[in-house]
């Protein structure tokens, strides 16, 4: 058969071995593109350490201040880790930076005024936990949206926190407590180990046991997990309790650094643990939280402060580019997402 | 089961609701009397430690001659402080005491109060005569600044180089600051750098990362000679920092003589020295100033301002605020 005398089908084989090839070539970009759309944080974090890297790299790529972001982000770290468990179930807690001041606070009284060590670190956690399970009792049992009962509850713990410190500054605690928040261990500092084991704890609950998996299933379609035969009020109980008591734990490491408690320390880490999640869920393809979004999250936050301090950047200045970063960030995912979808 | 849970709440928080209306009630059609005024302390700095001490020292005062004295703290919500105020003109109470207020941010309030011919004395706000304000009594910041500055010169053994920390937004502390920059500056010294802190609720946190930053970024011990703070919280914060990378030699000023401060100073450490507001002092002045009012007598001036007490190693043991 000549190329002259082509049948239809004859015709269609070289169209389709083309549009097969370009089909080929096309999913092989859409891949990449994809990937690097949902890697597009993860690699935002890699030029940034980059970019610092190049602008000062005998300071901000030495040892002694990798240590030092990993010392600064590591309270930070531990209150997103837990944030992130609550968001997995689908909600958000807004108390968790006020549990930890309050946790502090407590702690810290109970010291001052002669408790053990022990003592006083489990009557803190204890606040934690109880404070957690009234978030998870008001949101999985009484219905209320988790932001209308996380404010209420962070409002109230908050003037706890006064009340306990009287408004003033505790101080004078035990040398053995501030091993928790000041002491090094092979190099590194404590509260590194604290974070990382926060990390890997959540991290292996969230995907190796049957409670990461409901938790997950409630935070996916909570109707289906229901139906599934999954306690759905259970699981919302338990992931506020968790955040409650990484919270409290957090305000322990936070008052053992600091060597004193204030009624309002722990405050500001909520908003940058919520930002640092939501930084995160740009890393999963599935827009969901997730604790290696979280700790990338927590990373930016970081080395981004970090950084610029080095550079001597004021202040104000970095909190506007904090800010525009994570719009940046979330809104580039989201943008993605809808174009994929 | 869960309902009716639901339902006891919402009837308690109603109760209480309806509790704390009557009072408020009350408080509107009973106002003071002459023989028990009615002062309304309003405060968006009940959280700080200095402000604490002071709103207390005057409510003591107040109550000890007394006055029918309520304190209403905002929470550093300066907006909701106007507010206050309104509410307080409404009442016509015999007077407003404002504590620590940023002078630009309370014209709403002062306006209402004035119209209402309701008197408004300041504990600490800003650092010059206000319309409308009828006495502010005030530390002396320049003063404050001064032997503050002095003192880290003296630590130093002479200028050097000088990392700042300040906080802009609190009018005293951002005055202090520049007065001990304009000081630092004369007397030779270099200031490398000024962090602002941005949260008065982690001062002493913020501060420790700027210094633990900084240190960082210059390594060489020549690069700092002296770290001079606007307030204690954020000295301790430095003073933390230097321990911690063992540059104890580095002299370290503060103000506020918290006991926390004191008690640092006292170790021998980085931490020099501070300077005592005397709130005691300066609420006094107020409340002699106010009882003279009430009985008819009107304030000679409406600005006063009150020296501070540097303390340091020598001093430590033996201040008694």
């Amino acid at each position: 058969m000549s190329t002259a005398q082509k049948t239809p089908l004859d015709e269609n084989v070289p169209r389709a071995t083309a549009s097969a090839r370009t089909s080929h070539v096309s999913r092989h970009s859409a891949s990449a593109l994809q990937l690097l759309k949902s890697g597009g944080t993860v690699l935002g974090f890699l030029l940034l350490l980059a970019a610092f890297g190049v602008l000062r790299p005998e300071t901000f790529l030495s040892l002694g201040n990798m240590r030092n972001v990993l010392e600064q982000v590591a309270i930070l770290a531990i209150i997103a880790a837990v944030q992130t468990v609550v968001m997995v179930v689908g909600g958000f807690d807004l108390s968790v930076g006020a549990t930890a001041s309050l946790s502090g606070a407590v702690v810290a009284q109970l010291m001052v005024n002669g408790a053990n060590t022990l003592t006083a670190v489990a009557a803190a956690l204890a606040v934690g936990v109880l404070v957690g399970a009234v978030n998870g009792y008001l949101v999985a049992y009484l219905k209320l949206s988790p932001f209308v009962a996380t404010l209420a509850t962070m409002t109230s713990v908050s003037g706890m926190a006064f009340i306990v410190t009287d408004g003033t500054t505790l101080y004078g605690l035990p040398e053995g407590f501030l091993g928790l928040g000041q002491g090094r261990w092979l190099g590194l500092p404590v509260p590194v180990f604290v974070a990382v084991g926060v990390a890997l704890i959540v991290w292996f609950v969230l995907h190796s046991t049957t409670l990461g998996r409901r938790w997950h299933a409630v935070g996916g379609n909570d109707e289906v997990a229901k139906l599934s035969g999954v306690n759905v009020d259970r699981m919302r109980f338990t992931a506020f309790v968790v955040a409650g008591l990484g919270s409290s734990l957090a305000g322990l490491v936070l008052t053992s650094r600091l060597a004193s408690a204030t009624a309002t320390s722990g405050d500001p880490y909520m908003l940058l643990a919520i930002a640092a999640v939501f930084l995160g869920m740009t890393v999963s393809r599935e827009g969901v939280a997730n604790i290696v979004g979280t700790l990338v999250g927590v990373g930016i936050l970081g080395v981004l402060s970090n950084g610029l301090n080095i550079l001597g950047v004021s202040t104000y200045v970095q909190q506007f580019l904090t800010g525009l970063i994570i719009v940046a960030a979330v809104a580039f995912s989201r943008l993605s997402h809808k174009r994929t979808s | 089961m869960k309902r009716l849970i639901a339902a006891l709440g919402l009837l308690a928080a109603l109760l209480l609701t309806g509790c704390s209306g009557s009072n408020a009630e009350s408080a509107t059609s009973g106002g003071g009397t002459p023989e028990q005024p009615e002062v309304a302390v309003i405060t968006g700095s009940y959280g700080t430690p200095a402000a604490k001490y002071a709103i207390d020292a005057f409510e003591e005062l107040g109550t000890g001659k007394g006055w029918k004295v309520t304190v209403s703290d905002t929470d550093f919500d300066f907006n909701q402080v106007n507010s206050l105020m309104q509410d307080a003109a409404l009442r016509k109470v015999d007077a407003i005491v404002l504590g620590f207020p940023t002078p630009e941010q309370i014209t709403v309030g002062l306006k209402a109060a004035n119209d209402a011919e309701v008197p408004v004395y300041v504990i600490d706000g800003g650092t010059a005569p206000m319309e409308g304000v009828t006495l502010n009594v005030t530390s002396d910041s320049g003063q404050l600044a001064e032997i503050s500055a002095q003192a880290l010169l003296d630590a130093m053994g002479g200028p050097g180089k000088v990392l700042v920390i300040g906080h802009d937004p609190h009018p005293g502390i951002r005055l202090r600051t520049a007065e001990a920059i304009e000081y630092l500056e004369a007397a030779g010294a270099q200031i490398v750098d000024v962090k602002q802190v941005r949260e008065p609720a982690s001062s002493q946190g913020e501060a420790l990362n700027f210094t633990n930053d900084f240190l960082q970024a210059h390594q060489d011990q020549d690069d700092l000679d002296g770290v001079w703070a606007g307030w204690d919280a954020a000295a301790m914060g430095v003073v933390q920092s230097l321990n911690s990378a063992g540059r104890t030699e580095v002299p370290v000023t503060g103000i506020d003589a918290t006991d926390q401060a004191v008690a640092e100073i006292k170790k021998d450490g980085p931490f020099t020295a501070t300077v005592f507001q005397d709130w005691d002092a300066i609420v006094g002045r107020l409340a002699e100033v106010m009882e003279a009012d009430f009985a008819g007598t009107d304030p000679g001036t409406n600005f006063e301002e009150k020296p501070g007490v540097l303390v340091t190693e020598d001093n430590a043991e033996t201040f008694n605020p």
